[in-house]
């Protein structure tokens, strides 16, 4: 019976995402072999990933766009309807003049917009190194 | 096996055209790639039973350094002086001997696959320990080798290793046209303070985890150092970089040489072999390096996109890009890269 619209009665993308991971990677990998094997293990991790973005990509990337309009010194307004790789390449041509701080500042921004990417891709991949490794 | 009956008649075929008559059968899929597919195969005939791997390739890489018949020479040059690398059969260019280009080499046993490598190493320290002086020791052997003895079509830079490699990077990353400021970034970094100027060696140019084979019964560790594609002559830290980097550790941060061992050993088995470790160009060519893969995977998820390829292993490739800035801006870092020419190995390189 319809429940006049309502989306709770239908998987989200997330579950749904999880469900094949996990139907891929604990069904179908055990029963092959070789390059077919790595090759839906990789499908599974993908799945995961894909679960994690459907989650909180678009919190990761509105911080993201956030982050980059204040290092470019946009309005909000004006650049709001910008697509992120548009900024991204106004940051890119941006770089060629900065000075020092001007590249310091755009590190900081670089490198929390791709930590925040690399935990979506790989949980755990950023967390604190274990120990120093004396050369 | 789809695709690798073809190389059977390829084989027997290229093998028959120098007078030796061997019949060809499919043994196993090594790889299948977009430049070259390697099959096992064994061989009966002229040379008795052989088991070998066939690499075929598309025609239109004969003559340049990519050439089969090129990494044949570099193959039969290296192991001329003892490196490890896999023993020349047969190498072809001539359409008219197989059709296509064709490299057979002789099979070597063991495990290739780098979580295989790290299992076995982990069950057994002293192969761990080996396997980690060994790597070491060949790479030394490697950037040894007289230049001049080398073939005639490996690449020689007429500049600076490090100028003629950063001016590569931003030509790849304009062609690439899309928006990677970490690597431009990177890239600054690069021009600032490259690497003082060292004798030119012999460079692998990928030897990694990835491209060795083990056996790691009966203590005998590295059995083959493969893929010799890239060789070139240049700065050896290259290859010293290479293997360290995060990415090919594979997860096992607690041992940065490919997952398998530390650095601190790595460049003592080194320097015991006569390798020469300068510690500046190492931390120079790790960026550079993963300046290069960022770009080598966002490369091939751009492939995925424009519909190239439909691997999902390279449209994979492409989210993988996200781990690989994190890791460049990491180790450039603005309080790091202004402490040039520290002995001292920055925690925030990821070797911690």
């Amino acid at each position: 019976m319809s429940r006049g619209g309502s989306v709770r009665d239908r998987p989200s993308a997330a579950e749904l995402l999880a469900s094949l991971a996990e139907t891929l990677a604990e069904r179908v990998v055990p029963v092959i072999e070789g390059a077919l094997r790595h090759e839906v293990r990789v499908a599974a991790n993908l799945c995961r990933i894909l679960e994690r973005e459907a989650l909180i990509g678009d919190e990761v990337d509105t911080r993201a766009r956030a982050a980059l309009l204040d290092l470019l010194d946009r309005p909000g307004t004006e650049a709001g309807s910008m697509a992120t790789a548009e900024l991204l390449h106004d940051l890119d041509r941006s770089l060629a003049d900065a000075d020092e701080s001007g590249l310091a500042r755009a590190w900081t921004t670089l490198y929390e917009i791709a930590r925040a990417r690399a935990e979506i891709v790989r949980p755990g991949y950023t967390a604190p190194a274990r120990g120093t490794e004396p050369a | 096996m789809t695709g690798a009956e073809p190389v059977c008649a390829a084989v027997e075929a290229a093998f028959a055209h120098e007078g030796t008559v061997v019949s060809a059968s499919v043994a196993g899929v090594a790889s299948v790639g977009a430049h070259r597919s390697t099959v096992f195969l064994d061989l009966d005939g002229d040379l008795g039973p052989v088991q070998v791997a066939a690499q075929i390739q598309p025609a239109d890489r004969v003559g340049t350094e990519h050439s089969l018949v090129h990494e044949a020479a570099v193959l039969t040059a290296v192991r001329a002086h003892g490196v490890l690398a896999p023993e020349v059969l047969l190498a072809t260019d001539d359409p008219a001997a197989a059709g296509a280009p064709l490299l057979v080499t002789r099979r070597v046993h063991g495990l290739a696959v780098p979580r295989r490598i790290l299992r076995a190493v982990q069950a057994d320290r002293d192969l761990r320990s080996r396997l980690t002086d060994q790597l070491a020791q060949q790479l030394a052997l490697v950037h040894s080798l007289p230049v001049d003895g080398l073939p005639p079509s490996l690449a020689r830079p007429s500049r600076a290793p490090a100028d003629a490699f950063t001016d590569e990077l931003t030509e790849t990353l304009a062609q690439l046209d899309v928006p990677l400021p970490a690597v431009r970034l990177a890239l600054r970094w690069l021009r600032r303070s490259p690497p003082a100027e060292t004798a030119r060696t012999l460079v692998h140019g990928d030897f990694r985890n990835g491209n060795i084979i083990v056996d790691p019964d009966g203590g005998r560790g590295l059995v083959t150092v493969l893929d010799w594609e890239l060789a070139h002559v240049g700065d050896p830290m290259n290859d010293l970089a290479w293997l360290c980097l995060r990415t090919w550790r594979f997860g096992e941060d607690d041992h940065p040489v490919g997952g398998l061992g530390s650095i601190k050993r790595l460049r003592r088995a080194y320097e015991s072999a006569g390798g020469g470790w300068r510690e500046e160009a190492f931390r120079w060519w790790t960026v550079a390096r993963t300046a290069w893969w960022t770009l080598g995977l966002a490369r091939q998820g751009r492939a995925f996109r424009d519909g190239l390829t439909s691997s999902l292993i390279m449209a994979a490739s492409g989210l993988r890009v996200a781990e690989l800035e994190y890791d460049l801006l990491t180790l450039i870092r603005p309080d790091v890269a202004v402490a040039s020419g520290a002995d001292r190995m920055p925690e925030a390189m990821g070797e911690t």
